[in-house]
C-alpha cells in the first residue's frame, strides 16, 4: 500500500488541469458582473457544477464526471492544409429523431467532390483527420474569445498502457449517423475488479459478474449499462454500452474474445460495425471558445473520430456518459443534451458529431433554448489560416493537460 | 500532471488581482483536488471560490487570501457532498437497483470514505507540512480540533482499509 502522504500527492493531482489564466478571468469576469448571476444559475443545474469541465474531462480515471467550462467570449477557429474544392450541406433544423436511433445518413466525404478545409460549414464539411480546423463563427455579434492557438492542446494518443482509453477499447456502432445510434464498447483491466462496484449479478455466457444500468422503464435507446467480469487471473473485461436493451448488452458481451489486448468479437450483430482506431500517435486536440455577451460555446475537435468522443482522457471524450437527444441540422446528426426543465437561460449545453476524420464537441452556456444553441452550431465555419490568425489577433492561446496513461496505471495497479 | 506557472505579461494589465491569483492557483488547485467530491473538478471548485472571494471586493480586502480561498473552497466541497448525498439517497428510494456513479477500482478510494475537512487536514499535515497550528488558522478551526479531526481521520482509514481487506 503507498504511503498516506503519497496517496495525498496524487489526489492534489488528480483530473486534467485547465489553463489557470481561464478560470481566474473568468473568476474576475463574473464577479464583475453583479447582475449576471451566473454562479447562481449554475447551482440549479441537476448534477455536479458545470463550469470549467469540458476541459476538466475527468476528474479520477475511474469515475465519471460532468462538468464544464464557462468560456469566455466570441466566436471562430481553425484549419490549416489541404485539399480543394468545397463540400456543402445545409438546410434549417430538422425535428428530433425521437427514438434515439438516428437515421441520418453517415457523413462522407463525396469522392467526386474534394473538401476544401477552409471554407464550408463546420458542422458538415469531412475535414480529414491530419488537417487542423480553423474555425470562425459567421453570425453577428460572435467573436473569438479564447483558442488553444495553432497546436493541439491534448495529445492523448491511442496507447496499449491505457486501458479503455483510445485504441484499447473495442467499438461497435450501429450502422447509420456517425452519433446517435446504439454503441457497444469493450475493453480490459489488468487487475481485478471488486464486484461490489456493479451492484446487479450478470451471467456473461457462463462466468458470473456484476452490471449497472439505468432503470428498466428507460426506453432502450436511452438504456446505458456497464457490466464487469473476470476474463483470468487479474484481468477483468469492462463492456459499456447505450441504446441497447440489456439482453442485447449480455448477449454481445459472450461474444467477446480476448486472445489479444483489445477485446474482439469475430461474429458480430448485423446492424453493427467496427469502428476502426484513430491512427497511433495522430490523435490532438484543438479548442475554441466564442461568445457573444453571455452566451459562449466552447468547442473541442478531436482528430480520433469516434474513439476521440469516448476516451475519457481527452476533455471532450464524454460520448458514453450522458444521455443524448440525436438532432439533425444541416443535414449532419448532432447529439445534444436535453435542457434542463425550468432552467433559464441554459447554463450548459453539450452537442457532438463527427464530421470525416474529426469528432467535435461543443458546450453551449446561457442559450434560451437548445435551437438557438444548435442555429449558432449551423453557423460554425471553416476558415483559411489568414483569417483565423487577425481573429484571434491579441489572444494568448491556452492549454490543457490530461491524465497521462501513466497516471492512469498507477491509480489502477492497486498497492 | 500540474502545469507550469504561465508567464503573465498580458494578465498583469488586465486586473490589478490576477497575477496574485495566478501565483496563488497551483496551490489552490491541488487543495481543491484533495477537498472535492469525485463528482466535482477541482477547477470549478477554486473557480467557484474565486467568484465569492471577488465579489466581496478586491483582494487586499481580505487579509490572507490564500487561506480564505482555502476555507471558502472546504466550505463549498461540504455543501457539495451534502447535496450531492440527498441526490443519491433519493435517487435510490426511487431507484434502488440502479448505481448511481460508475467506478473502477483504484488505491485512493478510501480517501474519499472521509470526510472533505478531513482530507484537507491530513493533506496539509501530511503533504504540505504544516503544523496543527497553521492548519488551525488556515481551516478556522482550534487547534486541539485539527488534532482531533487528524486523529479520527486516520482511524477511519485505518478502519475502512482493515475492513476491505478481511
Amino acid at each position: 500500500m503507498a504511503t498516506l502522504e503519497d496517496q495525498l500527492t496524487r489526489l492534489a493531482e488528480r483530473g486534467p488541469v485547465v489553463d489557470p489564466r481561464f478560470v481566474v478571468r473568468r473568476a474576475i469576469q463574473i464577479a464583475a458582473n453583479d447582475d449576471d448571476d451566473v454562479l447562481g444559475e449554475a447551482r440549479t443545474r441537476r448534477d455536479a457544477p458545470a463550469r470549467h469541465s469540458r476541459m476538466l474531462a475527468t476528474p479520477r480515471p475511474r469515475r465519471r464526471s460532468r462538468s464544464r467550462l464557462l468560456s469566455t467570449a466570441a466566436a471562430t477557429v481553425l484549419i490549416v492544409a489541404g485539399v480543394a474544392g468545397v463540400f456543402y450541406l445545409r438546410s434549417g433544423l430538422e425535428s428530433p429523431a425521437g427514438d434515439g436511433t438516428a437515421s441520418a445518413p453517415p457523413i462522407e466525404s463525396d469522392p467526386g467532390r474534394a473538401v476544401d478545409p477552409t471554407n464550408g460549414p463546420l458542422l458538415a464539411t469531412p475535414v480529414p483527420a491530419d488537417v487542423q480546423p480553423l474555425v470562425s463563427v459567421d453570425r453577428p455579434g460572435w467573436t473569438i474569445a479564447a483558442f488553444s492557438g495553432f497546436q493541439p492542446v491534448t495529445a492523448q494518443r491511442p496507447s496499449t498502457e491505457c486501458p479503455g482509453c483510445g485504441a484499447t477499447r473495442l467499438i461497435l456502432a450501429a450502422d447509420g449517423a456517425p452519433v446517435g445510434g446504439a454503441l457497444f464498447t469493450a475493453w480490459t483491466l489488468g487487475a481485478d475488479h471488486d464486484p461490489d462496484q456493479l451492484d446487479t449479478p450478470v451471467t456473461v455466457g457462463t462466468i458470473p459478474g456484476r452490471a449497472a444500468s439505468r432503470a428498466s422503464g428507460t426506453p432502450t435507446a436511452q438504456n446505458r449499462m456497464t457490466i464487469a467480469w473476470p476474463v483470468g487471473p487479474g484481468r477483468t473485461a469492462f463492456v459499456d454500452a447505450s441504446g441497447l436493451s440489456n439482453a442485447q448488452v449480455i448477449e454481445m458481451a459472450a461474444a467477446l474474445t480476448f486472445e489479444s489486448e483489445v477485446p474482439a468479437m469475430p461474429a458480430r450483430p448485423p446492424g453493427f460495425h467496427l469502428v476502426e482506431p484513430p491512427t497511433p500517435g495522430t490523435v490532438v486536440e484543438v479548442v475554441l471558445n466564442v461568445t457573444d455577451g453571455p452566451r459562449s460555446i466552447e468547442l473541442y475537435a478531436t482528430n480520433g473520430g469516434l474513439h476521440g468522443l469516448i476516451d475519457w482522457r481527452n476533455p471532450s471524450g464524454h460520448l458514453m456518459f450522458r444521455e443524448l437527444q440525436p438532432r439533425v441540422v444541416d443535414g449532419v446528426t448532432v447529439v445534444v443534451d436535453q435542457p434542463p426543465a425550468g432552467e433559464q437561460p441554459i447554463v450548459a449545453l453539450d452537442a457532438d458529431w463527427i464530421a470525416g476524420g474529426w469528432g467535435y464537441k461543443a458546450v453551449g452556456h446561457m442559450f434560451d433554448s437548445q435551437d438557438e444553441f444548435l442555429e449558432v452550431l449551423g453557423d460554425l465555419r471553416l476558415t483559411d489560416h489568414a483569417t483565423f490568425s487577425a481573429a484571434t489577433a491579441g489572444l494568448t492561446p491556452f492549454t490543457i493537460e490530461g491524465v497521462t496513461p501513466t497516471a492512469w496505471q498507477s491509480e489502477t495497479a492497486g498497492s | 500532471m500540474v502545469r507550469e506557472p504561465i508567464a503573465d505579461a498580458e494578465g498583469a494589465s488586465r486586473h490589478p488581482d490576477e497575477a496574485l491569483l495566478l501565483r496563488l492557483y497551483p496551490s489552490l488547485r491541488r487543495f481543491a483536488a484533495v477537498v472535492a467530491p469525485p463528482e466535482v473538478a477541482p477547477d470549478d471548485l477554486v473557480h467557484d471560490a474565486l467568484v465569492l472571494m471577488l465579489r466581496r471586493g478586491p483582494i487586499s480586502s481580505v487579509a490572507e487570501p490564500g487561506a480564505y480561498l482555502r476555507r471558502s473552497m472546504l466550505n463549498l466541497a461540504s455543501n457539495h457532498r451534502r447535496r450531492l448525498g440527498r441526490a443519491r439517497h433519493a435517487a435510490d428510494r426511487l431507484r434502488p437497483d440502479v448505481s448511481a456513479v460508475d467506478s473502477y477500482p483504484s488505491d485512493l478510494d478510501h480517501l474519499g470514505v472521509l470526510r472533505p475537512e478531513a482530507r484537507a487536514v491530513l493533506y496539509m499535515q501530511h503533504v504540505e507540512g504544516r503544523t496543527s497550528e497553521s492548519i488551525a488558522q488556515v481551516l478556522g478551526l482550534s487547534d486541539a480540533a485539527v488534532r482531533q479531526i487528524a486523529t479520527r481521520a486516520r482511524r477511519e482509514l485505518r478502519d475502512h482499509i482493515e475492513q476491505q481487506e478481511a
